[in-house]
């Protein structure tokens, strides 16, 4: 006997969607939550002070130049509300289980880590719309020993006005490359570069530092998200490197993006969070668990609350670090 | 375990948590409702779309229900109507069509299957149709359906009734086996 509720119920069956469309759904919800004006109850919870994402010393040089920049300022809040994804958490766990089998650099050399950097620097005057901006691209080369201890080099290799480009101008002396040694005292001149050293290997430990030391918040998620993904591009030891891994695993409103291709067409898996429409996705070997690339991109236009990015296209990428060689030298002045 | 209205209640202070937590519980159900009448894509931007209408209605949910489905469903409603309100803004005389069941016919006919059955609903008034299909579909009971619809239960329970008498009426293929079932007619399902 087949009832009439039945024969309705045969026609109208659909299969549920993958879980990222629910997880997508709830990130827009959430940035779009965050960024209603005058939503009293959501900015009630925002920081009262916007900690800045780790900014690559590439960068302070369109900073310095123009008058009044939106730098790539991420800020931290309301990016606790959803659930971990269970996928991606497996991923970064199985990454931190694999580089913690790492050996360890050896007394005396460093590990030697060559990156590529671009970033999307835009300065407005209006409040209206970006009318100034460059694309910068360089390099960024880290040395760094068990401890973390070492230094930084990062150069600029091209510096491209935008269209519209008001005439402001890039100070030359900032196009020199940019020496940092890490150390105890690093860090007090250029706050916003991660230092790699003295940071605790034991997960619960080194998350607690990082929303500490890097003003992450206490239950500020992306931004921990943030500070913990350039702390892990630019780590030393094995076991930090794989401590990241494992804080990474433990944040709310981590989502999995699957299989994904990173500037030099290597081919990883992506995961990230978005706040405020700002997606942040990090894209890793899961054969080794090395970072291959950390990216930052509209997902939702119009969502930031920094008016520069407001008019900016979904898929526009703000900034990578695209990670292109890492091999142990002698010592912090060897180049490979 | 938190029902619903529990969450509710927490959400209308300032921590948004738990309505995301009532979002997970329902998302799914959501989902397919959506995807069933504007088709999957449209669906997923309409999900969201769902939820902020929702946490901005929240204070309208009444927490004597203890399950938010059926008035989630009202929002889901409001949305699908919505869309098909601005989809076709421009075309020469359009005015608002109430019942978009043209497009999803079609959609159902990539189906290909019980032509019949499609026939059939698409003979149905709108609201007795709405009722029928919140029932079949999403799995509600009339009194639920009354929630999602905003009208009275026995209000419901009627145009349930008056579906089901005409879809059988319209089921010529099926009639035999139909006539043999009358289970469940007006009742709450589930």
């Amino acid at each position: 006997v087949v009832d009439d509720i039945d024969a309705v119920r045969n026609i109208g069956a659909v299969p549920d969607a993958e879980d990222s469309v629910y997880e997508w759904a709830r990130e827009v919800f959430i940035a779009r939550l965050a960024a209603e004006p005058g939503r009293d109850d959501a900015r009630a919870r925002r920081p009262q002070r916007r900690p800045r994402r780790p900014v690559r010393a590439g960068a302070l040089v369109a900073g310095i130049a123009a008058a009044t920049t939106v730098g790539v300022f991420l800020a931290g809040g309301l990016g606790t509300t959803v659930g971990i994804s269970s996928a991606a958490a497996a991923t970064l766990r199985r990454a931190a289980a694999k580089v913690a089998t790492d050996p360890s650099i050896p007394q005396g050399d460093y590990l030697y880590t060559h990156s590529n950097i671009s970033e999307l620097e835009l300065t407005q005057q209006t409040g209206s719309s970006p009318d100034t901006g460059y694309n910068i691209t360089g390099t960024e080369e880290t040395w760094v020993n068990d401890v973390g201890e070492g230094r930084l080099r990062t150069s600029q290799t091209s510096i491209e006005a935008l269209p519209g480009d008001n005439g402001s101008q890039v100070l030359p002396a900032l196009q020199q490359p940019i020496n940092l040694t890490f150390g105890s005292t690093y860090g007090e001149s250029f706050p916003d570069i991660v230092n790699p050293s003295g940071w605790p290997t034991q997960p619960g430990a080194l998350r607690t530092a990082i929303e500490q030391r890097l003003d992450a918040g206490a239950t500020k998620s992306y931004t921990t998200f943030l500070s913990t993904t350039y702390l892990l591009s630019e780590a030393g030891s094995s076991a930090l490197r794989s401590a990241c891994y494992q804080v990474l695993a433990t944040l709310p409103g981590l989502s999995d993006y699957g299989s994904a291709t990173d500037s030099l067409g290597r081919t990883g898996h992506a995961v990230g969070m978005t706040f405020e429409g700002i997606r942040t996705a990090i894209i890793l070997n899961t054969s080794t668990g090395a970072l291959l690339q950390v990216t930052n991109a509209v997902a939702i236009p119009g969502a930031s609350d920094v008016p520069a990015y407001k008019v900016l296209a979904a898929g526009t990428v703000l900034n990578t670090k695209t990670l292109t060689d890492q091999t142990v030298v002698s010592s912090a002045t060897s180049e490979p | 375990v938190e029902t619903d209205a529990d969450l509710l209640r927490r959400a209308a202070g300032l921590d948004p948590m738990p309505f995301v937590e009532l979002v997970q519980r329902h998302e799914k159900a959501i989902h397919r409702y959506l995807s069933r009448r504007v088709g999957p894509g449209p669906a997923e931007d309409l999900l969201s779309d769902v939820w902020m209408a929702a946490f901005e209605d929240r204070a309208t949910f009444d927490t004597a229900w203890s399950s938010a489905r059926p008035w989630l469903f009202g929002i889901a409603r409001n949305r699908v109507r919505s869309y098909w309100r601005n989809k076709r803004p421009d075309s020469p005389g359009f005015e608002y069509q109430l019942d978009p069941w043209p497009e999803v016919d079609d959609r159902l006919a990539i189906v290909g299957k019980a032509s019949e059955v499609r026939a059939a609903l698409r003979s149905l008034p709108e609201e007795e149709r709405e009722v029928l299909l919140l029932v079949a579909w999403e799995e509600l009971t009339p009194s639920e359906a009354a929630i999602a619809l905003g009208i009275p239960a026995g209000t419901a329970r009627s145009r349930l009734h008056r579906a089901r008498v005409a879809l059988r009426g319209n089921l010529r293929v099926l009639a035999s086996d139909f006539l043999g079932s009358d289970t469940n007619m007006g009742d709450d399902r589930g």
